[in-house]
């Protein structure tokens, strides 16, 4: 074994290697988002002035496109048959202000699948606004640093693999064939650095999201007494802050329906069943259920 | 009006489900006040979400568990989390009550008013210089509602309060509806309790509402517990302290349930701007300046 070789190492030293070599990676990948970034100041009553730039945020145009259908489902402006999607009014694009909900309302003039409405030019359009506006608030990545984090994506995967490649091969001219526990390392780290650099949220962005989630998160924790109907804004609020998973069916029925939820997780939120939906977003990690003492103050009557 | 009232502010406690709202009607609020305990025990992180609201709107950060009426001292560790939130928040002011909160090690779950002696008044002096000397700057002291007159106190409570916050040099948190209930629990115009507070030490004033308990028994007593909306007369004697003080005051409205449409909420900030305006509007006829309508 020749100790600068580490590819003349054995298994359990390469292995260690090889999970260096990934943090360096992943550890380099993180500081190079942040390299030079002047920390974007966003307002957040800009943000939840229109919940859909939140939602758009948190995971996509797509996503903002399916947290506007949900608001106008449970404002009634929109039906649902099990099928498709209508218009209660003709007039109803009149009742609204953000272009998203016009568009749709538009579109839904004759009855339109989910699918169809998902793809549909205008209301695509419409939802792509959000990003363009996201990433000149800084909270996207604008093209130039989307170009840079592709580039970035490629050259970091193109290094775990052949240096896994490369280690595989020498493992096999040398009749070992025990290489499972090196595929998965490389399995996971090509992973973690697709998830570091293909979503474009930059940090500032994730930020506003961890912040709108703890300043909600009372919400989160009483969904289920959310008010129906649109009477308030508090479900779309925690809509486009948690995600579509987190309201319950029995107070948003049409749901059901729409968005079909795969399986509940541990948290008693939901995952949908389209592409895309995202709630490993919806539900991930900032949220730090409970942790408020609810200040020991209410109804004591005497503070 | 709002241009009006200059450098008086008026906003509302931030409660976790009046969030959604709060955030959406940012414009109508000037300031907002926030549980400490609420927040000292969150992660970093999550805290860091509250340094962002107050970005965007002054905050005030209300502790409510330190028990600064006491002959006890005030827990070194929680005066630690205290400033370390404050650092990181970077609050208008922080505020505690004259309270105490527990016993022993028994924690009461009450904001407790205190025996209204000379031993607490040096109790509460050295809290308040401990507080000070750890989180860097003095709280801004509230006065509670009690529904009992503490007993073995050899003072009144406007006494006992002014000799506090004259003697630590510490701003007031004026809850008027405390006072009110107080004025009319034990037999004192509230007009005339307030005028006996340390007016010239108030900075910030809390407005809420409150109901009767056993209103047909012959002692009645009027309950602060924030569930409903603020009276008629609180305003009336929020008007007044605009009229007897100078300086800019912070008026925060509490409401910890009940809650209606937030609408009505706006509409009561909105009152109290009124009054403060119809106070400063007084204040300065009073001193001969004829203010242009």
């Amino acid at each position: 074994m020749n100790p600068l070789n580490p590819f003349s190492w054995n298994g359990p030293a390469f292995l260690g290697f090889y999970a260096a070599l990934a943090l360096a990676i992943l550890g380099y990948c993180w500081l190079r988002t942040r390299w030079g970034r002047e920390e974007p100041k966003v307002k957040l009553a800009e943000m939840t002035a229109d919940p859909y730039r939140i939602a758009c945020l948190r995971d996509g145009e797509n996503e903002a496109i399916r947290v506007a259908l949900f608001n106008l489902l449970d404002r009634g402006l929109l039906r649902f048959n099990g099928l498709a999607l209508t218009a209660t009014r003709t007039d109803s694009a009149a009742l609204v202000r953000r272009s998203l909900d016009v568009k749709i309302l538009e579109a839904c003039r004759a009855p339109k699948t989910r699918d169809q409405l998902m793809e549909h030019a205008a209301v695509r359009a419409a939802a792509r606004a959000y990003g363009r506006e996201l990433a000149v608030k800084g909270l996207f990545a604008r093209a130039d640093e989307e170009g840079m984090r592709t580039r970035l994506m490629f050259t970091a995967w193109a290094v775990l693999g052949v240096v896994a490649g490369a280690k595989v091969a020498v493992a096999i001219s040398q009749g070992q064939l025990r290489i499972g526990f090196l595929l998965i390392a490389a399995g996971v780290s090509c992973y973690l650095v697709f998830k570091m650099l293909a979503r474009p949220i930059t940090p500032a962005g994730a930020q506003v999201i961890r912040n709108l989630r703890s300043l909600v998160k009372r919400l989160r924790e009483r969904v289920g007494s959310l008010a129906s109907g649109g009477e308030t804004n508090e479900a779309l609020l925690v809509a486009s802050v948690y995600g579509l998973g987190i309201l319950p069916f029995s107070a948003f029925p049409f749901l059901e329906g729409l968005f079909p939820r795969r399986a509940t997780n541990a948290e008693g939120a939901s995952n949908f069943e389209i592409s895309g939906c995202g709630t490993s977003s919806s539900c991930d990690g900032s949220s730090g259920c409970g942790g408020s003492c609810g200040g020991g103050c209410g109804g004591c009557g005497s503070d | 009006m709002r241009e009006r009232l200059m450098n008086d502010r008026v906003g509302l406690g931030w409660r976790g489900e009046l969030s959604a709202s709060i955030l959406e009607r940012l414009d109508a609020i000037d300031v907002l006040e926030v549980i400490a305990e609420d927040w000292l025990h969150a992660p970093r992180r999550e805290q860091r979400a509250l340094r962002a609201l107050a970005m965007e709107r002054p905050v005030v950060l209300h502790g409510v568990a330190l028990g600064m009426a006491s002959s006890l001292p005030a827990e070194e560790r929680r005066l630690e989390r205290m400033a370390r939130l404050v650092d990181l928040v970077r609050p208008l002011a922080w505020s505690e009550h004259l309270a105490f909160v527990r016993a022993a090690d028994i924690e009461i779950g009450h904001l407790a008013a205190a025996p209204r002696t000379e031993a607490t008044i040096e109790g509460t002096l050295a809290n308040l210089h401990r507080a000070s000397r750890v989180v860097g700057v003095l709280p801004a002291m509230e006065n509670i509602a009690t529904l009992i007159d503490p007993p073995a106190s050899s003072m009144d409570e406007s006494e006992w309060t002014c000799r506090i916050v004259r003697q630590s040099g510490a701003p007031m948190l004026l809850d008027l509806h405390n006072l009110y209930a107080n004025g009319l629990n034990f037999g004192t115009e509230p007009g005339e309790l307030l005028a006996r507070m340390p007016l010239d030490r108030v900075t910030m004033v809390h407005l809420s509402g409150g109901r009767w308990l056993h209103p047909r028994e012959c002692a009645p007593r009027l309950l602060d517990d924030h569930l409903h909306d603020v009276p008629d007369p609180v305003f009336g004697l929020l008007e007044t302290l605009a009229a007897a003080t100078a300086a800019p005051l912070t008026v925060i409205i509490e409401r910890d349930g009940r809650y209606p449409d937030f609408a009505v909420i706006v509409r009561q900030l909105e009152r109290a701007r009124e009054a403060l305006a119809a106070g400063r509007g007084r204040a300065r006829i009073a001193s001969g300046v004829r203010v242009a309508a």
